[in-house]
């Protein structure tokens, strides 16, 4: 059933976009993808996919990084907190920030995990390999409505 | 801007026709300054415009119905007590001289003999002078409480202003750390991720020599993401708001052992109880004992295992108890005792020991935020002797 769940990456930075994809793929995850390079995209995704007949393009899973041009990471889960369709979606903060004012902040607003960007690639892989594991194959997603 | 009015020293005159002529010609000419009075009324007039003292008879004061003088000498201010000189009949004695007990007065029998009268006007012109030395006493201190009052308006204004200021400051550098942890640490997974794939997708292409170089680049890539993040963790500590609780140093230390594999499998860590409760913040205090822990065992000779040996000991201080971590290390020559404690005040060979150098740094910041000290004691080649010293828990 998670097989073919979207992930939604929320990321301005093409390297690290780059990174994440290698280190999804090295750890064997094939759902398919979507980036948004900014808070208002990935907004505007949201509301795009909600919209669509099919629904099966609507991430159920979202890797939203905090420091975006336009509207930033925290706004963006504020906001998807206040849609009654994405309340369930699984949002993990992926950010360089370890400040614990952003942590306390993005659990205060509803984040479900918060994950500090690792440094290195072997840190990163171990990341994806822990993401597929517990979120993509023990973890059971919210029914699409 | 005009000044308090200067002492008068004019003596004001009210005698009865002919004696009043005398009177002021004989004392005009032993240098009195006198100023003859036609009436009561005037006389208080002059009173209030400022004089030494009044001379007049008993008679004038005992005509007054009015209540005039005793009204004009009310109206004076508080430091005023206007002297009175009058002249009396021998025989009558002074019976209804209003509110007697409040005048300043001075009672001169009839007939006069000058040389008693000059002295009883010297002595009341003087008394007057030292009414209006007081007066300008009085005066001064009104004007240093009036200055005061501005001064202290003024520092209010300027420690709001100042204080405005440092918010201000706080607000930028913590944008600014903010900014570092960021902006600075997103270079860094770039230059290491991209060596690694390079080597990863085209390691084969490349040399031993290619490959060492890429190594090189992701292990600066590493040292300087360390670095970053201790002093990050150093400014957050400095300006971190912290309440103090009673925590359990054996515990901390226990679980700063538990939490790293490193010290756990390379390092032996002996706890000589007991180790009293302290006034600490549990998350100062674990860093400040991973820290510790973390040199002793980073800076030993080559193939010796660490040591490490925790005890408690009284303080100089009697509130406060000393924690000492004693290790078998490389030691310390006694002129860094104190560098090591500066944010970038390594002493060794980076190749020899890898290390941000800001370790120490923290430790010494967290404590001292803590209220409490730092201190070495140490030999190169015999070991360190590190110690917290934080206050008994109440």
């Amino acid at each position: 059933m998670t097989e073919s769940v979207p992930i939604l990456l929320v990321e301005d930075n093409e390297d690290d976009v780059f990174f994440m994809r290698r280190a999804l793929t090295a750890a064997s995850i094939s759902n398919p993808v979507f980036v948004a390079e900014d808070g208002q995209k990935a907004i505007a995704y949201l509301v795009g996919t909600a919209s669509r007949v099919e629904g099966d393009n609507c991430p159920s899973l979202i890797l939203l990084d905090l420091k975006l041009p336009v509207t930033k990471g925290l706004d963006v889960l504020a906001w998807l907190r206040q849609q009654p369709h994405l309340r369930g979606t699984v949002v993990l903060i992926l950010t360089s920030s370890n400040e614990p004012s952003d942590i306390r902040e993005a659990y205060r607003l509803g984040a479900n995990s918060y994950l500090v960007k690792p440094t290195t690639t072997e840190r990163l892989n171990e990341l994806a390999k822990a993401l597929k594991n517990f979120w993509l194959e023990f973890n059971s997603f919210a029914p699409g409505s | 801007m005009t000044g308090p009015p200067v002492f008068e020293e004019r003596l004001l005159v009210l005698l009865p026709g002919r004696d009043a002529e005398r009177t002021l010609q004989i004392l005009s000419e032993s240098k009195i300054d006198c100023v003859a009075c036609h009436n009561l009324p005037a006389l208080c007039d002059s009173i209030h415009q400022g004089a030494g003292a009044a001379l007049l008879t008993e008679e004038a004061i005992l005509a007054d119905s009015d209540h005039c003088l005793e009204n004009a000498l009310r109206r004076e201010p508080p430091w005023s007590n206007f002297p009175l000189i009058v002249l009396t009949q021998q025989t009558s004695g002074i019976r209804h001289l209003p509110a007697s007990a409040l005048l300043n007065v001075t009672l001169v029998e009839r007939p006069v003999r000058f040389l008693t009268l000059r002295s009883v006007i010297d002595a009341a012109l003087r008394h007057r002078r030292h009414q209006y030395e007081i007066r300008d006493t009085l005066l001064h201190l009104q004007q240093a409480q009036v200055d005061l009052k501005t001064a202290n308006r003024d520092l209010e204004i300027r420690v709001d202003e100042r204080t405005r200021k440092l918010q201000e400051t706080i607000s930028e550098l913590e944008a600014f750390s903010y900014s570092v942890s960021h902006d600075l640490r997103a270079p860094l997974r770039s230059m290491q991720g991209y060596a690694h794939a390079l080597l990863e997708d085209y390691g084969q292409q490349l040399d031993d020599q290619g490959r060492k170089f890429l190594a090189k680049i992701s292990s600066g890539a590493a040292r300087l993401d360390l670095l970053v993040q201790d002093i990050l963790a150093y400014s957050r500590i400095a300006k971190g708001q912290i309440t103090l609780e009673n925590v359990s140093p054996g515990d901390i230390i226990r679980d700063v052992v538990e939490t790293y594999p490193q010290l756990r499998e390379k390092a032996s860590v002996t706890i000589k109880p007991p180790l009293p409760t302290v006034s600490a913040h549990p998350a100062y205090l674990t860093q400040c004992v991973s820290n510790l822990l973390g040199n002793a065992v980073k800076f030993v000779a080559p193939g010796v295992q660490p040591q490490v040996t925790v005890w408690a000991e009284p303080d100089p201080a009697n509130d406060h108890v000393r924690l000492c971590f004693e290790d078998n290390g490389i030691g310390l020559a006694p002129q860094h005792f104190k560098d090591i404690f500066e944010i970038f005040g390594r002493v060794n060979a980076g190749h020899l020991y890898e290390g941000t150098g800001i370790g120490l740094a923290i430790v010494r910041k967290a404590v001292e935020r803590m209220g409490g000290t730092v201190g070495v004691t140490s030999e190169l080649g015999k070991g360190s002797r590190f110690w917290l010293s934080l206050r008994r828990a109440a």
